[in-house]
């Protein structure tokens, strides 16, 4: 797994932990225009929905990264030669490239497990990254040196942009390991 | 929004039926009915004659002698009702030989100097309603203008008798008999002129704590007797009745409706079962964007008309990996 130091909470300047006093005035009206939705539903038992409610963005941004990087097709074929050569450690210098990433997190309102309503969200990133590193050992990426990276989003629902951050640069670790399992 | 509804019109029969029943019951004060009677205070007229007070609210008056001679101490008693002290109206007895005296609760004595008949009356000076301290007391406006004033008594004062009786003079202390002539305390009912046609079962006590509905000997105790007012019944100034609720039932039916929905709307907000939210993340399905850079670079190409045919390709695709450095472990 990786470092889940920074995550989408970052990105969406959603509170950290119970610390709903910090909440960036974006998270503050994207809060209320939920709390809006769920209002519907009488007698929703919601003790913490704000805080709920920034646990849909614990999303690790290098996990994401990750994710996207083991699928591309330049990578995969080194991948595949790397698992051949176990003894050979590859380090890959990106390019500038960008990463898009769509999330659909949701939030079920359940009477004895019957769905009474559904609010699915849809959350839309796009990464651009430049100087990124990744070392690569037996099939699988081990560690990435980050370089610059940009990041820019917004969370719909039904149509209408609740949340979005315009694009800036993000702070990530100079190093990051992913401790993934090997496939023999 | 439909039980809403329900529950609004509910009220609304409630209301207007209990306003219709309080215009054709506005003389009776029950204690279910004080409630929206309450708001319609009104100071009975002094002297009114139709209206019987209840027992808690009447001013009383004893006379130890409704025929006295000329001449003799006639003993005259004013009882008020509890708590009248704080009403703070002002009231004087007129004796009806053109005498009056400003009274307050207590014993007091008046000689008739000339024979014939008169009236004992109780006429209010002033009167201020509610007022305790400067604050409007609804209780005490009710209690202050309940109060009835008695009904007028008569005296038939008799010729002095040739062998006049030596009268004692009164001492202002209330003893029990400071008046010898005064044969006995019984009640007299033909010295009374109440024009009231009930003067039955004054002293019978009334089986219910209601002071607003004591069946029958109201009536009859306050002008039957000669003002004894010993009527025991026990007085409570609010309450309701197990009487009242059987005479007044059909105020359950206005009730018994909302009972239910008010007894729905507790159980949905105290014992439905509640939603309850799940949150679900989701990791998305990121994508390199491979081979989707925009041209770096303007390009014209110009085909020259004398070449039959070609392929000319242009590859904008950028390369994701730049560089690959290999060292083994």
């Amino acid at each position: 797994m990786s470092n889940p130091s920074i995550s989408l909470r970052q990105v969406f300047e959603a509170p950290q932990g119970a610390d709903q006093q910090k909440s960036s005035d974006g998270w503050t009206k994207f809060q209320s225009k939920i709390a809006d939705e769920l209002k519907g539903v009488k007698t929703a038992a919601l003790p913490d929905t704000a805080g709920k409610l920034a646990e849909l963005f614990d999303i690790p941004i290098p996990n994401i990264l990750l994710a996207s990087w083991q699928k591309a097709d330049a990578l995969q074929s080194l991948l595949e030669e790397s698992k051949k050569n176990p003894e050979e450690i590859m380090e890959l210098e990106l390019a500038e490239h960008t990463i898009t990433s769509e999330h659909r997190p949701r939030i079920e309102l359940k009477i004895h497990n019957a769905t009474v309503k559904n609010l699915e969200l849809n959350m839309q990133l796009a990464f651009k990254l430049e100087g990124f590193i990744l070392k690569i050992q037996e099939g699988a990426i081990t560690e990435v040196r980050t370089g610059k990276c940009e990041v820019k989003g917004k969370v719909d629902y039904e149509g209408e942009t609740l949340l979005e951050k315009k694009l800036s640069t993000i702070e990530l670790p100079g190093s990051i390991s992913f401790h993934q399992r090997r496939e023999d | 929004m439909r039980s809403r509804f329900v529950f609004v019109a509910l009220a609304c029969l409630t209301v207007s039926m209990a306003s219709v029943h309080g215009a054709f019951r506005s003389s009776q004060r029950s204690p279910l009915s004080a409630f929206y009677l309450a708001a319609q205070i009104k100071q009975p007229p002094v002297g009114a004659a139709s209206a019987i007070p209840p027992p808690d609210r009447a001013i009383r008056i004893n006379v130890d002698n409704s025929t006295p001679q000329v001449g003799q101490n006639v003993a005259i008693t004013v009882t008020f009702p509890k708590g009248f002290e704080r009403c703070g109206s002002q009231y004087q007895l007129s004796f009806g030989d053109n005498e009056s005296t400003a009274i307050g609760a207590g014993l007091l004595y008046h000689q008739y100097r000339k024979e014939g008949r008169y009236f004992l009356t109780i006429e209010q000076i002033t009167l201020t309603l509610g007022r305790n301290s400067g604050v409007f007391d609804i209780r005490l406006a009710k209690l202050c203008s309940g109060l009835q004033p008695p009904k007028r008594r008569t005296i038939n004062v008799q010729p002095p008798l040739p062998t006049p009786t030596p009268v004692n003079v009164p001492s202002p202390k209330p003893s029990p008999t400071p008046f010898a002539p005064s044969p006995s305390p019984s009640p007299a009912v033909t010295s009374s002129l109440s024009p009231s046609p009930t003067p039955t079962s004054s002293s019978t006590p009334s089986p219910t704590p209601n002071t607003f509905r004591s069946p029958g000997g109201i009536s009859g105790n306050s002008h039957g007797t000669d003002g004894s007012f010993s009527s025991p019944t026990p007085t409570s100034g609010s309450g309701i009745s197990w009487r009242d609720i059987q005479e007044n039932w059909w105020y359950l039916l206005l009730v018994v409706p909302i009972v239910p929905f008010v007894g729905y709307r507790a159980f949905k907000r105290g014992f439905a079962p509640r939603p309850r939210a799940s949150f679900h993340p989701d990791t998305g399905q990121p994508t390199v964007n491979e081979g989707n850079q925009p041209l770096s670079i303007d390009a014209c190409v110009v085909l020259r008309p004398d070449i039959a045919a070609g392929r000319y390709e242009i590859f904008s695709e950028g390369k994701l990996v730049k560089n690959i450095r290999r060292h083994h472990v």
